[in-house]
């Protein structure tokens, strides 16, 4: 058993580790369960494996990459039975179309009012509805702001992997974002959209 | 180039993560093709949107989480039960059946006696549960006042809940629903001679408590003791809080008017 003062030196430095960090894995958290409750759950359940593996070695190469496997790993193992398969999402049509139609408008920064439009809780609705491959991707990078190399590390793919997961995870998303405003007449007039 | 190259490397451009390379590549194949431009004005907007629609940090949670894990405190103290954010809504009767059984344990050992170690805790509760030593005694008068008192004050019936536990019987208490949806039980006993208030809150605005982590079972939770309080915090499907104080009438109402 640890010596006391070993201990809250173990403790301080597991602290100021996770602290670097916190923001991103609360909102990692919340990603990846949708939900205040279960976000603090899977931080809750990340923080306490990460601590024990802590406890048995110091040495982390790349903590952030780290903590973000834990809880992708705590994730998984919790929610298992839920998780969403990949799905065969077929958009890949008529995304330029969209594109050129939020453009063809006269106004300044038209994607800014595009994207403006939404409520954010619509923005955390759509991104929770793609399939966890690209979601996890987007998350990881958009909202946690890893790098490739970590989100590569924590999803165990290869880089060119997180990177059509990413630029693909997106064109969903906008795809999702342009029916919804569509299918409630959030898009300006002038805009016909197919 | 290919718009399809193109596009895939905007999004790696627009993350940091292309080399010189491919970036000059890129650069000379967006400079020609305008839907390319639209698409890059378009993702680059989407990510910005995205990031800013994530959940606000909660910096004050992901402390709390981290002091549960590694049992550092810092330091906060107790900031007060009437304080303002402490009660938010929820589900109630069975979470109070066993927050009382909780309190009962953790008051007959955290108020009588010093702060214990985690490892007492648990010890503790299961020798208590073993021996049926949790046996509380309703101060049924003192339920009633506070019942009769509350509905004077605030002009509106309130429901006595049934429950029950095993070893321990409950036969009143005051269940006040509060208007965001906070749920808030008080009752009061008497633990082996000592009577006791229970205010148990439990809802989705409520904030965890501080203290020392406790584990018992599958659960962590933080308790903390103070001159004549004990709070306990653990989660059950929602955030449940849990003041214990020697019994006190006008503190009891005073938790009531303080939560208009």
């Amino acid at each position: 058993m640890p010596h006391t003062s070993d201990k809250e030196n173990l403790q301080a430095a597991f602290t100021a580790l996770v602290r670097q960090h916190q923001d991103a894995l609360f909102a990692g958290a919340m990603q990846f369960t949708g939900n205040r409750a279960d976000a603090e759950d899977l931080l809750q359940e990340t923080l306490m494996r990460a601590y024990v593996g802590f406890k048995r070695s110091q040495d982390i190469e790349k903590p952030r990459a780290w903590l973000f496997k834990i809880m992708r790993n705590a994730y998984i193992n919790r929610y298992h039975k839920n998780r969403r398969q990949p799905a065969g999402v077929s958009y890949d049509e008529g995304l330029d179309h969209k594109v050129d139609e939020i453009f063809s408008r006269s106004d300044e920064e038209p994607q800014d009012k595009f994207f403006g439009q939404f409520l954010d809780s619509e923005i955390v609705t759509a991104l929770n509805s793609l399939p966890d491959q690209f979601r996890e991707a987007v998350a990881l990078c958009d909202i946690s702001g890893l790098s490739y190399e970590d989100i590569s590390n924590v999803l165990d793919c290869p880089l060119g992997t997180v990177r059509s997961r990413i630029s693909r995870g997106r064109e969903i998303l906008f795809h999702k974002l342009y029916d919804y405003a569509r299918e409630r007449g959030l898009l300006p007039k002038g805009d016909k959209g197919k | 180039m290919e718009c399809r190259e193109a596009k895939e490397l905007l999004h790696a451009d627009c993350d940091g993560e292309l080399g010189d390379a491919e970036r000059q590549r890129l650069t000379g194949h967006v400079r020609k093709c305008r839907g390319c431009t639209a698409y890059e004005k378009m993702m680059k907007a989407l990510k910005s949107r995205v990031r800013a629609a994530a959940a606000p940090v909660d910096l004050p949670l992901a402390e709390a989480v981290l002091e549960r894990v590694t049992g550092v405190s810092g330091g906060g103290g107790y900031r007060g039960f009437f304080a303002k954010g402490f009660f938010r809504p929820g589900v109630f009767q069975a979470v109070a059946a066993a927050a009382v059984l909780a309190c009962a344990v953790f008051f007959g050992i955290s108020l009588v006696k010093p702060a214990p170690t985690m490892a007492s805790i648990v010890v503790m509760r299961h020798l208590m549960r073993q021996e049926g030593r949790l046996v509380l005694d309703t101060h049924a008068n003192c339920c009633k006042d506070l019942q009769e008192w509350f509905e004077s004050h605030s002009g509106r019936p309130v429901h006595i809940p049934d429950i029950s536990y095993p070893r321990i019987r409950v036969d009143g208490g005051t269940l006040y629903r509060h208007g965001t949806g906070n749920s808030i039980f008080l009752a009061a006993y008497s633990l082996e001679g000592q009577p006791v208030t229970v205010c148990v809150c439990t809802g989705p605005n409520i904030t965890f408590g501080s203290g020392k982590v406790f584990t018992a079972g599958q659960r962590t939770g933080m308790i903390e003791t103070g001159q004549g309080y004990t709070l306990i915090s653990w989660r059950s499907g929602q955030i449940v809080n849990v003041l214990i104080t020697p019994f006190d009438e006008a503190k009891s109402k005073e938790i009531f008017a303080s939560i208009k």
